[in-house]
């Protein structure tokens, strides 16, 4: 198949991978007070030579798991929310490298029972990738007619963690200025994804680990200098979808289902154990991409929702977060 | 790209993270004198109870109406950072002072809701004295926020204040102060 005849069937790989940083987030999003507001990375599609993304989102915090992975609703009167607006870039470096950048800002608005309020904003941490596509063509396929028509598109990636968001250790007054974790991180990553058309599946897995830090200061108060560091993180996604042809303009519409887990393992503080900070969440969610007919722009609309209910994390806030993304594609 | 790179180097602050100081900065400590830091003396206050009536810290001291060898307040907003830790203390180190028959009062600050609030939450941390930081009396003293973590020796004095880490330099507070 020629490569232009491609790049119009392969509606639903296009939006999986260039919507994936939208709307099939990896990493666990939640908590301003745990650490929050990081991006996740860009990904470019087969044929695309440049992308460019904005997505806005809200989150709002609905309870947390406590370490016996019991879960509690917030305290009676409180409202706590962050929104996002969260830029993106990739562009492609040689016909299997593309590398990306993004970087969210993020505005933190919480309420409580006694009439408290805090409105803090500012940049997130943000995330420079590379990756390698390990298949020479587009993977998508409308027909089986050999095993080698189901393999799948695999994708290698790792990305940076820059910690560009306020974070407990630089100049904030409390816990609700928190827009970022403090830590650079490295995390290997590889995005697995197979079209047959209109059905489309993909798996995204990735590992990271931070790299430990001197501190100094919590909170804005200077405090007795020692060495910290946070656990690896474990994350996996798998998002099903299937594609419509919409009778107008051959548009393109994409409704997704989705499942994402993320395990982080305890913290170091001197070299020792910290086994108050360690985490796991699991969360659903939904998403309805639309593509028009070139795959030049792709819209996502999506719903991911952290289960209130036992078992399904451990000391992580649960969440409600509804996003709205567009991508433009660039293939020349 | 462009766009990120402006939007990066626009944002004052960040230095702090891109490039981690150890460097010890904390202040000069005059001890003895009223003040948040160890070794200063630690002002009295007195807050709502969530269990009713009045938390004053001198009643819990030498010479009060309800003396202890040593006070623990923690900071709450009962969120998973502030359970967990909670959770450690009740687990790891309360058992060691009440076996050792040592009276270390655990009060828990809620500095973020009302009384009424606070009662529900304080129900699931058996061990905990429940306050209610109004007027935020105690969080400005001790420049407290989630996870803080002030220990007051019977005599007034403060020997910890820094956020909660392991419980580590907690139990070598109180261990100071109690011997063991």
């Amino acid at each position: 198949m020629k490569p232009q005849a491609l790049k119009y069937l392969c509606v639903a790989a296009a939006i999986t991978v260039a919507a994936a940083f939208i709307a099939l987030p990896c990493d666990a999003q939640a908590a301003s007070c745990c650490g929050g507001g990081s991006a996740s990375t860009l990904v470019l599609p087969k044929l695309g030579q440049s992308e460019y993304s904005v997505s806005v989102a809200r989150e709002n915090y609905t309870g947390y798991w406590d370490n016996a992975k019991t879960w509690h609703k917030n305290p009676d009167g409180s409202d706590m929310n962050q929104y996002r607006l969260t830029l993106g870039a990739a562009m492609r470096l040689a016909p299997r490298w593309q590398a990306s950048v993004s970087a969210p800002y993020v505005w933190n608005r919480n309420r409580y029972s006694s009439g408290f309020e805090s409105n803090t904003d500012g940049i997130g941490d943000a995330v420079v990738g590379i990756k390698y596509e390990n298949f020479e063509h587009a993977m998508c396929i409308t027909n089986i007619e050999s095993w080698r028509d189901l393999l799948p598109a695999v994708y290698f990636g790792a990305s940076l963690t820059l910690p560009t968001g306020v974070s407990p250790y630089d100049d904030v007054n409390d816990s609700f200025g928190i827009t970022g974790r403090g830590f650079y991180r490295v995390d290997g990553n590889i995005l697995i994804e197979k079209t047959i058309y209109p059905w489309n599946l993909s798996v995204d897995l990735s590992y990271g680990t931070s790299l430990e830090r001197d501190v100094n200061r919590e909170y804005g108060n200077y405090v007795e200098p020692h060495r910290k560091n946070l656990g690896d993180r474990f994350g996996a996604a798998v998002r099903f979808g299937w594609g419509y042809d919409l009778p107008w303009g051959g548009t393109t519409l994409t409704p997704s289902l989705n499942y994402s887990y993320v395990r982080e393992g305890n913290g170091e503080f001197n070299g020792q154990d910290d086994e108050s900070s360690g985490f796991s969440s699991e969360s659903v969610g939904a998403s309805l991409s639309l593509a028009n007919f070139t795959n030049e722009w792709i819209g996502t609309l999506s719903f991911s929702r952290a289960v209130k209910k036992n078992d399904w994390g451990r000391n992580f806030p649960t969440t409600d977060t509804w996003m709205l993304g567009v991508s433009h594609v660039l293939y020349e | 790209m462009l766009a990120c790179g402006l939007l990066l180097a626009g944002c004052g602050g960040m230095m702090d993270d891109l490039n981690p100081s150890g460097a010890d900065k904390r202040p000069a400590v005059t001890s003895g004198i009223v003040g948040e830091q160890p070794g200063q003396r630690a002002a009295d206050f007195s807050i709502p109870a969530t269990e009713g009536g009045t938390f004053t810290l001198s009643d819990h001291l030498t010479g009060g109406a309800s003396p202890a060898d040593a006070v623990v307040l923690y900071f709450t907003m009962w969120c998973p950072t502030c359970d967990s830790d909670m959770d450690i203390i009740r687990s790891s180190l309360m058992p060691i002072y009440i076996n050792a028959g040592k009276t270390v009062r655990f009060v828990a600050v809620d500095y973020l809701n009302t009384v009424d609030v606070a009662r529900q939450e304080i129900i699931r941390f058996s061990g905990f004295t429940g306050v209610v930081d109004v007027g935020d009396v105690a969080e400005d003293f001790f420049k407290g926020g989630m996870g803080k973590t002030v220990v007051i020796d019977k005599n007034g004095i403060i020997r910890l204040n820094e956020d909660f880490r392991n419980g580590a330099n907690l139990k070598s507070a109180l261990a100071a102060i109690l011997g063991g």
